[in-house]
């Protein structure tokens, strides 16, 4: 037709947020504590994204980090230790209309939540899966964990941790069908945002390694990268993380990485003499388990019933 | 002495003074190349297996033998046999069924058993390449409304589907909604008496019923509300139960029909048209009103007071793309040699109505204009109506009649397809349909108002055998030629017996070059020697009509516009004369120039030779101005004197005395605002700044600065007033990072 539609008048007014829409609970989590800085680029990118609240949900496990979907006014699961990860799938299993967030730390990802992890990222389903690296169980005050360095001493090896760390990076891209592989860290807020909004509008599984801070039990862990940025490497590329001038002039040390090219994402990944950050991996075209869970989501209570007994009939006598 | 009084005899038949027997010893088909038959006969009959795709079945058949012999195992029987196998399939009628042709196929073939039992391995082979079974399409008059189906079928179906899903989606979810509010239940103490027991029994349920009736839950849904979803769901379940009806209406029962698609005769089809459409989009018109109130009410946005209005003024002219689709498709099946008198008319107004109808009108590919009519070109009719989406074609090209119905099937206002097909009776009916289109007797355009605003994007020829010619082939194919094909037209055409008068091929006279011969078209006798043929006068000027109508096509579609190429002459020429002048200018300049640097050195050299200053023996400070630069030329180079350097203005030192935060690095540890909340805040973005410095003190901002993780606080000046700066606080601020 001709002109002016009248059918935008009738569209939902389109709603606009501010941060303490999003704010949940006082976060209870140490002053300085990278957690902090996280939970507000989540909120910002939230309100950036204009989600509705109550089409958004938090995951989590346990641990000061999964203490997250407390400090957001969402929905929130505070689940089982290690076990965020197949609640998320769940819920995107059967509601692929919320927008899913989960926040695991190394503890409860990558050691009771392994399992799961490796299955999750295989699957591939659409969330932001935000790893906390704070390399120790800092929840339960200070043990050993499977990112925690050698040598670190701890409640568990007061003499220091006897093995050398996993690198949560390596394994990720190392799983079939894993779609997007991320590491930032918190204490550059404009990188971190960046990272999880690329992660946000990934279409499947996006994994996002954030190296946190932990003042209270390991406060010297992330010092050097703090105080000498050029001790991390910066991966560049217009199909990775976008990065401003002002992240250009702060980290000098800097690598072109396209992240399509997943043998060169593990190179990067091994690296000990810098940190890098970016975009390791993105794959857009690999295949989603959501996208089979999603059937027949229309289905009828009465329908259900219907189909119930039907298969039962099968086993009459 | 007689003279000759009367006109030679080639005149009074060209005048139509006299009407000879008309002969039968001479033939036109092998001269109207290349559309000779065996260029044809490879795009017919088409299969279509229902996909909406139908393919040349000749073409289908011979790339699979070409497979076979590609993979080294040739079916060698069948390859020779091809026309066989072809002929077996279109005598078993309009249902392929691939054994049934093959058993046919055989029993053409004369073979020994060997050969039968080679045969049957080749088709063994062969089959896995063929459709199983389909429809045949000839270029007959049913392909039109065969193709719309196929169309409606492959565009529409899918669409309409998922729309109904997505309505069924809707009425499920507001029906949720009905349960969950038949759900609350109220709690008063009648009903908690129902759950805990008999009052005071165990519990207080008077007073528990006072404290639980504080509604925390969400409140009640108003009556108005749930009527209003009510009344949604009913119209949405409604239309799901009977959803959109398609309709084909035809004048008469002679026309082709389509079986399975609903069907009415009816004398006056562009008026009822409109009446039927307007009563079913009425109906469809609440449909597209409930779903928009229904995915209001689901986000709890619908607001009486401005939706109610604008609901009721909402019709299908505002819908979307997906709902137009869902738009009922009428279409009327008309012959285009009945919209004479008060028809046109009616087909006029239907066109002018800018209602979503569409029609179809068979013409025959050549036809003679009615004696008492003229030449009324029906197309252009249509086209005359602005909105209205037009296309010509020929069911000798399936796939551009496939490609405008798929175009008319989406337009917004109404459509109109002309197709032309073969007459009645027709024994060559590709042969004929393939000359109408090479002589342009039935050219093959779309006219399509919503591809853009200009006629050059909206007008297409596309198609048409060689479109930038007069006519295509070679030699040139007439519409007379065409004509001639016609067992009915033969006494328009006088085979040539004399050299009296002069003659002119057909083609020479419609370009006008030769106006004073008999135009003739070329034709053979019986033993395939050339003969020529004289054509009537009537014939002639249909030609000449039809040549005419066509120029004016090309030109619509930017193919041969005279205004455009007097534009592109006259910027040729206003180019040119610009060039030439530019060319005068350099030349004259390059002559002052030579002799201004020839005089210039003349008299340095005789100045050098007379001072013998060595210096001024070196080479011309100033070099030629080269011809290529004319401000080089115009304007000597002034000398360069370096520019007094702007005041060294002194670095300003980056000091600030005010302290600050670089809040965007900020990481919301909340650090310093636990220190002092009045000094320290939080921004918009969570981040945080120095709000008012004056609210804390030195040392705060200098332990703070120390205390931030993200190093971003910068104390700045102590205030002259403030106590707390002493000199240890200073030292630690010189400390800061
Ligand atoms: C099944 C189970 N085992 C052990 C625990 C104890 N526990 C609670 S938190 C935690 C480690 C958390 O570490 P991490 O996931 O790194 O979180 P952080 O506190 O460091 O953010 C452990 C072992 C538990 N709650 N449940
Ligand atoms: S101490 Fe630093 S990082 Fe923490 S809230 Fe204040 S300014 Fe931000
Ligand atoms: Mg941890």
């Amino acid at each position: 037709m001709l002109g002016l539609k009248t059918d935008w008048v009738l569209e939902p007014e389109p709603r606009d947020y501010a941060l303490a829409d999003y704010e949940g609970c006082q976060a209870k989590w140490c002053p300085g504590c990278g957690d902090h800085s996280v939970l507000n680029a989540v909120q910002r990118l939230c309100r950036d994204e204009r989600l509705p609240p109550e089409q958004t949900v938090f995951v989590s496990g346990i641990g000061c980090s999964s203490r997250f979907p407390h400090y957001m006014k969402t929905y929130g699961f505070h689940g089982l230790h290690g076990r965020a990860l197949p609640v998320a799938s769940g819920i995107r299993a059967r509601r692929p209309d919320l927008n899913i967030f989960v926040a695991t730390g190394d503890g409860d990802c990558c050691s009771i939540g392994t399992a799961h992890w490796i299955h999750a990222l295989r699957y591939n389903m659409k969330m932001v899966v935000m790893m906390f690296d704070n390399n120790i169980y800092g929840l339960t005050k200070k043990q050993t964990s499977p990112t925690t360095r050698r040598g670190r001493r701890t409640n568990t090896h007061p003499d220091g941790a006897f093995l050398s760390p996993m690198n949560p990076i390596t394994v990720s891209l190392g799983v079939p069908n894993a779609s997007f592989i991320a590491q930032t860290v918190d204490w550059n807020p404009p990188h971190l945002y960046a990272t999880l909004r690329e992660a946000f509008h990934h279409p499947g599984f996006a994994f996002v390694r954030v190296m946190q801070r932990c003042p209270h039990f390991t406060g010297d862990n992330f010092e050097l990268f703090q105080t000498d940025p050029s001790k991390i490497l910066l991966m560049t590329h217009p199909d990775g993380v976008p990065v401003d001038d002002a992240l250009i002039r702060t980290f000098t040390t800097r690598v072109e990485h396209d992240p399509a090219d997943r043998m060169n994402a593990f190179n990067h990944a091994m690296r000990e003499d810098v940190l890098p950050i970016g975009l390791f991996y993105r794959d857009e075209e690999a295949e989603h388990y959501d996208s089979y869970t999603r059937e027949g989501l229309d289905t009828t209570p009465a329908e259900k019933v219907e189909a119930m007994d039907k298969l039962l009939d099968l086993y009459c006598v | 002495m007689t003279r000759q009084t009367r006109l030679p005899a080639p005149w009074r038949f060209y005048l139509g003074l006299d009407q000879p027997e008309p002969s039968t010893d001479w033939y036109a088909e092998a001269l109207v190349t290349p559309a000779r038959p065996e260029h044809l006969w490879r795009r017919f009959p088409l299969i279509d297996n229902g996909d909406g795709k139908p393919v040349p079945l000749p073409r289908v058949l011979f790339d699979a033998l070409d497979k076979l012999e590609a993979e080294g195992a040739p079916a060698r029987i069948i390859a020779a046999h091809r026309f066989h196998f072809l002929k077996a399939a279109a005598s078993r009628g309009a249902g392929f069924q691939s054994d049934e042709t093959f058993t046919a196929f055989e029993a053409m073939l004369d073979l020994s058993d060997a050969g039968r039992e080679e045969l049957s391995h080749e088709w063994e082979r062969l089959k896995p390449f063929l459709p199983l079974s389909g429809h045949l399409l000839q270029p007959d008059h049913t392909l039109p409304l065969w193709l719309y189906r196929e169309s409606l079928n492959a565009r529409f179906s899918e669409r309409r589907t998922a729309w109904c899903a997505e309505l069924k989606h809707l009425a499920d979810r507001l029906l949720d909604i009905l349960r969950v509010e038949d759900g609350k239940q109220p709690r008063d103490a009648e009903t908690l008496n129902a759950v805990l027991g008999k009052p005071g029994e165990l519990f207080d349920t008077e007073a528990m019923a006072t404290i639980l009736s504080v509604p925390k839950g969400t409140p009640t849904m108003s009556a108005e509300r749930r009527r209003r979803i009510a009344d949604t769901l009913s119209v949405l379940a409604e239309f799901l139960q009977n959803p959109v009806k398609d309709l084909i209406l035809c004048h008469r029962e002679s026309l082709p029909c389509l079986a399975d698609h609903p069907m009415q005769t009816a004398s006056d089809g562009f008026q009822r048209a409109a009446e039927i459409f307007s009563g079913r989009v009425e109906r469809l018109n609440r449909v597209f009103r409930a779903v928009r109130a229904a995915r209001l009410e689901l986000h709890g946005d619908y607001l009486p007071e401005r939706h109610d209005l604008l609901l009721a003024r909402f019709d299908w002219r505002d819908c979307t793309e997906d709902e137009r689709f869902q738009l009922p498709q009428i279409l009327v099946v008309e012959r285009a040699e009945y919209l004479k008198g008060e028809h046109l008319g009616r087909f006029a107004a239907l066109t002018a109505s800018g209602l979503p109808l569409r029609v179809l009108l068979l013409r025959d590919a050549i036809e003679l204009p009615d004696p008492n009519l003229g030449h009324i070109d029906i197309a252009s009719v249509a086209r005359a109506c602005r909105g209205t989406f037009v296309t010509q074609t020929s069911t000798a090209r399936p796939m551009h009649m496939l490609h405008g119905w798929n175009h008319m099937l989406e337009a917004i206002g109404p459509a109109v397809m002309v197709a032309a097909v073969p007459p009645d009776n027709c024994d060559t009916p590709l042969l004929l349909l393939e000359a109408a289109l090479m002589s342009r007797a039935t050219p093959l355009f779309h006219d399509d108002p919503n591809a853009g605003a200009h006629q050059a994007e909206r007008f297409s020829l596309d198609g048409n055998p060689d479109p930038e010619a007069a006519l295509a082939g070679d030699p040139p194919v007439t519409p007379a030629d065409a004509l001639s094909l016609l067992p009915r037209a033969r006494h328009h055409f006088l085979p040539v017996t004399e050299e009296e008068p002069a003659t002119a091929p057909l083609p020479q006279v419609l370009s006008s070059d030769n106006e004073d011969a008999l135009p003739v078209i070329q034709a053979l006798n019986e033993d395939e020697t050339s003969r020529r043929v004289y054509i009537d006068g009537t014939v002639a000027g249909w030609c000449a009509a039809l040549a005419a109508d066509w120029r004016i096509l090309q030109e619509q579609a930017g193919i041969d516009n005279p205004h455009a190429q007097r534009a592109a002459r006259e910027a040729r020429e206003e180019a040119q004369a610009e060039l030439s002048q530019k060319e005068q200018e350099w030349k004259q300049r390059l002559e002052d120039i030579r002799d201004e640097a020839g005089r210039e050195a003349m008299t340095r050299l005789a100045r050098g030779l007379l001072d013998l200053e060595p210096d001024s023996l070196l080479p011309a400070a100033r070099p030629l101005p080269s011809p290529t630069s004319p401000e080089a030329a115009e304007e000597p180079a002034e000398e360069v004197e370096p520019k007094p350097s702007p005041q060294a203005e002194p670095e300003e030192e980056n000091y600030s005395e005010e302290p600050y935060i670089n809040s965007a690095m900020c990481t919301s540890c909340d650090e310093c605002t636990n220190l002092n909340s009045l000094m320290f805040k939080y921004n918009g973005d969570g981040q945080a700044y120095i709000a008012d410095a004056t609210r804390g003190t030195f040392e705060q901002l200098v332990s703070a600065a120390e205390s931030c993780p993200a190093h971003i606080i910068h104390p700045g000046e102590p205030r002259p007033d403030d106590a707390t700066a002493t000199p240890e606080v200073l030292q630690r601020a010189a400390a800061l990072p």
